[in-house]
């Protein structure tokens, strides 16, 4: 139906899909409204001052905001971990601390059996008064935190660079107490039972013999169910694509007839061209990102000599893997960002006056934000700037920009935002609010709404709370909203190629909104069963997470129909189809979802494998898996799709495009397959076997099997940085020589038409 | 030690057996995904006064290259496997051990040979403009 003035399209799909869609993200979104607030009514408690039983102050609950300040701000969340949340190579400081405060206490009382159970006694009792806000450490814990002010001070002021750090890292006195009671303060409430139970606020983690720390019954049991909801989903989802696949799914038109333009005949508007400059830049984000990679990785395989080098003095371990993560985010979001402005004049027929100038307004902010932000933190590890500045420091893990940067990503995001509407909003005006141009638009208005909400985790706060809201950027955002964004683009293409009819990729977009809400909201939480939020969060976390791999699933299943379809749509066409690499690059989107992200995603989910595997290997070798597998592929492929048109059809480098595609893939798997999966597999090994701080020990990562096998990756990398990045380098370099064909804009309106893509040959049945 | 072997070699030689299995596995999904455009065919009528049903194919690609990307990393777990193999036969070079090497390495090259002859018959078949699809009359 053409709609008349005032009127809008009617939707494509029926209302019920609409209606189980906003169901179950209203139903998802209000538990984790509970979540929020139990997780503020159920922290554990900073006290307001900490005494010895003697009543000498130990240190103040101020001691402890700052301390968090001074472990973020000198990067340690990138170098080691707290809760067991951040880099791999240092320790994880709260095991680290309750360990050491463990011996020396045991060591104080002269060993022996009656010794270790008046010590896990000692550590498990909670002396929190909660009217006075003072917590009364035992003689043996304020002796062990004396001692271990002195240990922090030594270690942190090592001028030597063998631990990865850079020399003399932090001298100040003031800071070192501050860092300690913040690690005491993790490490006590690692140990010290949850009034009303019989495990402490992190739910017993870290395991730790000398204090009594076992996993739960409530770990076991909800890994129990949690494994019992995967194996039902998926049989449900088999029996849900045997009963009704036919109606599910992608499917082709029933005009099996599509001529597909040829590059040189598509005009771009303004804006379009300038996504060449977006993608160039994208290209030159991810080079710099590999390279950070092979550094950060080369500390692994030789932690003190990069080949003769000491680098540990100009870029020390966890700067080089800050600047590694926050790139992956910037050179990812970029892409998508470009993307969007690529394909929004398509949806919208044309572009308004003056895009072209706000898209250069956005390409500009966002470079000045990544180098700005990336400046920053290596300021603020480098000892420049004060811990907790808003323009130099933040630095937790993922969410490393300082708070000024952050705010000006998330308004760039918002520019972009309005660019969309200035773009659609005839279209949107004219369209029922459930078909694509309202789902194009409302995910991406998610976009900066959801990243916003990282805002919400502030350097100071308890460490409960503010990894709560981290990981609503780190999960939901990225895992959720970005994959709802570009499940509607992707799907958007399609539907200007002409292979697949709108109401066919509405079908598609809306039963991934169901599936990935119904697992991918609550099960925000698997990232937090250890992190002190009450034991409701490690429950409803591990099952409707378990929930999250049945939609991996599906879209396995469903790629298959997805790669079909363009089998049936071209065979009879006169020109050739244009997007081999960025469909091919699709197909691996689809397989590294799958395997990266639902099976080295699931191997890590249960709370009883969390428990022992947290901050260790196998979550490297899910992130690489599933960050670039997933994430990283379908930048390329989105860059690929817009960079045809950007370079004129002879100059199209169909060779560097395979043999990139080859190469990011074949590295990737050897990354996986070669070093990450059998290193982090041994390591869990240890972690039960040995324990969690002997698996986390420097000893033991710097062991020989250990770097054999990280020196294994030099190959893959390798092929993966020269072979797979340079020449996307060089096509999007292509891209900025060429920048497609201008069209020509309405001199009276200002509006520029967009291209059309391809021409249907024979009529389309309607509905 | 495991019996008679030193516990990282059958570590090793186990984990590189289990990337065989893996990249045999993956061989099999190719098989499928590359045969699903023979599976689909759906007819298509044709006028005629005889109302014959032509059957038309539908083209390989991309089902066929998208097989073929799966093969490639097959054969990238088959040659990682012989690489950690070679690797640990040099850190452990005694007898019994090396027999499991050598057991590992000979199902490698056995395996890698049957894909390689796959890969070799699986081309990318990305077709070029103006290739009509075979139409049989049925």
């Amino acid at each position: 139906m053409v709609p008349g003035a005032g009127t809008r399209r009617e939707l494509l799909v029926s209302r019920r899909w609409i209606q189980a869609a906003a169901l179950v993200a209203v139903f998802g979104f209000f538990v984790m409204g509970v979540l929020a607030l139990r997780t503020y009514t159920a922290q554990p408690p900073v006290p307001r001052l900490v005494v010895s039983e003697s009543g000498q102050e130990v240190y103040t609950g101020r001691d402890v905001a700052d301390g968090q300040k001074v472990f973020l701000a000198h990067g340690l969340m990138q170098y080691g971990s707290v809760l067991g949340h951040g880099g791999y190579l240092g320790p994880d400081y709260t095991a680290d601390y309750l360990r050491r405060a463990a011996t020396i206490a045991l060591r104080a009382s002269g060993g022996g059996d009656r010794a270790r159970e008046q010590l896990e006694q000692e550590f498990r009792t909670n002396r929190y008064d909660p009217r006075s806000g003072v917590l009364t450490y035992t003689r043996a814990q304020a002796d062990a935190f004396t001692a271990l002010v002195g240990h922090y001070r030594g270690y942190f002021a090592d001028p030597r660079t063998g631990k990865g750090l850079r020399p003399y890292a932090i001298t100040d006195p003031r800071q070192i107490h501050q860092l300690t009671a913040f690690l005491s303060w993790t490490a006590w409430i690692a140990a010290a039972e949850r009034p009303g139970e019989d495990y402490s606020y992190t739910n017993n983690w870290p395991g730790e013999p000398l204090v009594g720390n076992v996993p739960t019954a409530d770990t076991v049991l909800w890994s129990v169910v949690s494994l019992i909801a995967l194996l039902a989903g998926i049989g449900a989802l088999f029996g849900a694509v045997g009963r009704w696949g036919g109606h599910l799914g992608w499917r082709g038109r029933q005009a099996e007839t599509v001529d597909f333009h040829s590059p040189d005949q598509v005009a771009l508007t303004p804006a379009q061209r300038v996504t060449a400059f977006f993608f160039l830049v994208v290209a030159l984000l991810f080079l710099a990102q590999v390279l950070l990679g092979g550094a950060t990785e080369h500390y692994r395989a030789d932690l003190t000599s990069f080949f003769g080098f000491d680098l540990a003095g100009l870029l020390p371990f966890n700067l080089a893997r800050t600047w590694h993560l926050q790139l992956s985010l910037f050179w990812v979001v970029a892409a998508f960002l470009a993307a969007g402005i690529f394909l929004a004049p398509l949806m919208a027929g044309r572009e308004p006056r003056g895009q072209g100038r706000l898209a250069w307004t956005l390409l500009i902010a966002l470079v000045v934000v990544a180098f700005g932000s990336l400046l920053a933190e290596g300021l603020s590890i480098h000892g420049f700037v004060p811990p907790g500045s808003f323009w130099g420091s933040q630095q937790f893990e993922w969410l490393d920009l300082p708070r000024v940067w952050q705010i000006l990503l998330a308004a760039g995001m918002a520019l972009w935002a309005v660019m969309m509407w200035r773009v659609l909003r005839g279209t949107l005006a004219r369209d029922s609010r459930g078909n694509l141009p309202w789902l194009f638009f409302l995910a991406g208005l998610a976009i900066p709404g959801v990243y916003a909400v990282g805002l919400l985790a502030r350097p100071g706060d308890t460490f409960t709370a503010t990894d709560f809201w981290r990981f609503w950027v780190v999960h939901l955002w990225v895992e959720d909203f970005l994959e709802l964004f570009t499940t509607v683009m992707v799907a958007y293409m399609f539907v200007q190629l002409g292979v697949v009819r709108e109401r066919v990729a509405l079908v598609v977009i809306y039963l991934d909104i169901i599936l990935y809400s119904a697992g991918g909201v609550i099960g925000t939480m698997h990232h937090l069963y250890f992190s002190g939020e009450p034991v409701e969060h490690l429950a409803l976390g591990a099952f409707f997470s378990a929930m999250e791999v049945v939609p991996l699933t599906f879209l396995t299943v469903e790629a298959w129909s997805f790669v079909q379809l363009g089998a049936r749509q071209h065979m009879e066409s006169r020109t050739p189809f244009p997007h081999r690499w960025a469909v091919m690059f699709l197909v691996a989107v689809g397989f590294w979802n799958f395997l990266g992200a639902g099976v080295f995603g699931f191997l890590i989910n249960l709370p009883i494998v969390s428990y022992y595997e947290i901050g260790t290997g196998l979550t490297a070798n899910h992130a690489h898996g599933s960050m670039m597998g997933v994430y990283g592929m379908l930048a390329v492929a989105l860059g690929l799709f817009a960079l045809r048109y950007l370079i004129p059809a002879g100059r199209w480098p169909e060779k560097w495009a395979r043999v990139s595609f080859w190469s990011l893939n074949i590295g990737l798997a050897w990354m996986c397959f070669a070093t990450l999966l059998p290193l982090g597999l041994l390591q869990l090994h240890e972690s039960v076997a040995s324990g969690y701080f002997e698996a986390r020990s420097l000893g033991y990562i710097t062991g020989s099997t250990n770097t054999l096998l990280e020196w294994l990756r030099l190959p893959g990398d390798a092929l993966f940085i020269v072979g797979g990045v340079l020449p996307f380098c060089w096509i999007a370099w292509l891209g900025v020589r060429h920048r497609g064909r201008q069209a020509a804009a309405d001199p009276a309106t200002g509006l520029t038409p967009a291209p059309r893509l391809s021409d249907v040959r024979e009529p389309v049945d309607s509905a | 030690m495991i019996g008679p072997f030193v516990t990282e070699s059958v570590l090793a030689y186990g984990y590189a057996a289990a990337l065989l299995v893996t990249a045999a596995g993956l061989d099999r999904l190719a098989r499928r995904v590359a045969g699903r455009s023979e599976r689909r065919r759906r007819p298509g009528r044709t006028p005629s006064h005889d109302g014959r049903e032509i059957v038309r194919a539908p083209r390989p690609w991309p089902h066929s290259e998208a097989g073929r990307f799966h093969r490639g990393l097959a054969l990238v777990l088959v040659v990682l496997a012989a690489s950690l193999t070679l690797v640990e036969a040099v850190r452990h070079p005694a007898w019994p051990d090396l027999a499991l090497a050598a057991a590992v390495l000979a199902a490698a090259a056995v395996t890698g040979r049957w894909l390689t002859g796959h890969l070799r018959a699986a081309p990318a078949g990305f077709p070029e403009p103006g290739q009509r699809t075979a139409n049989r009359d049925r």
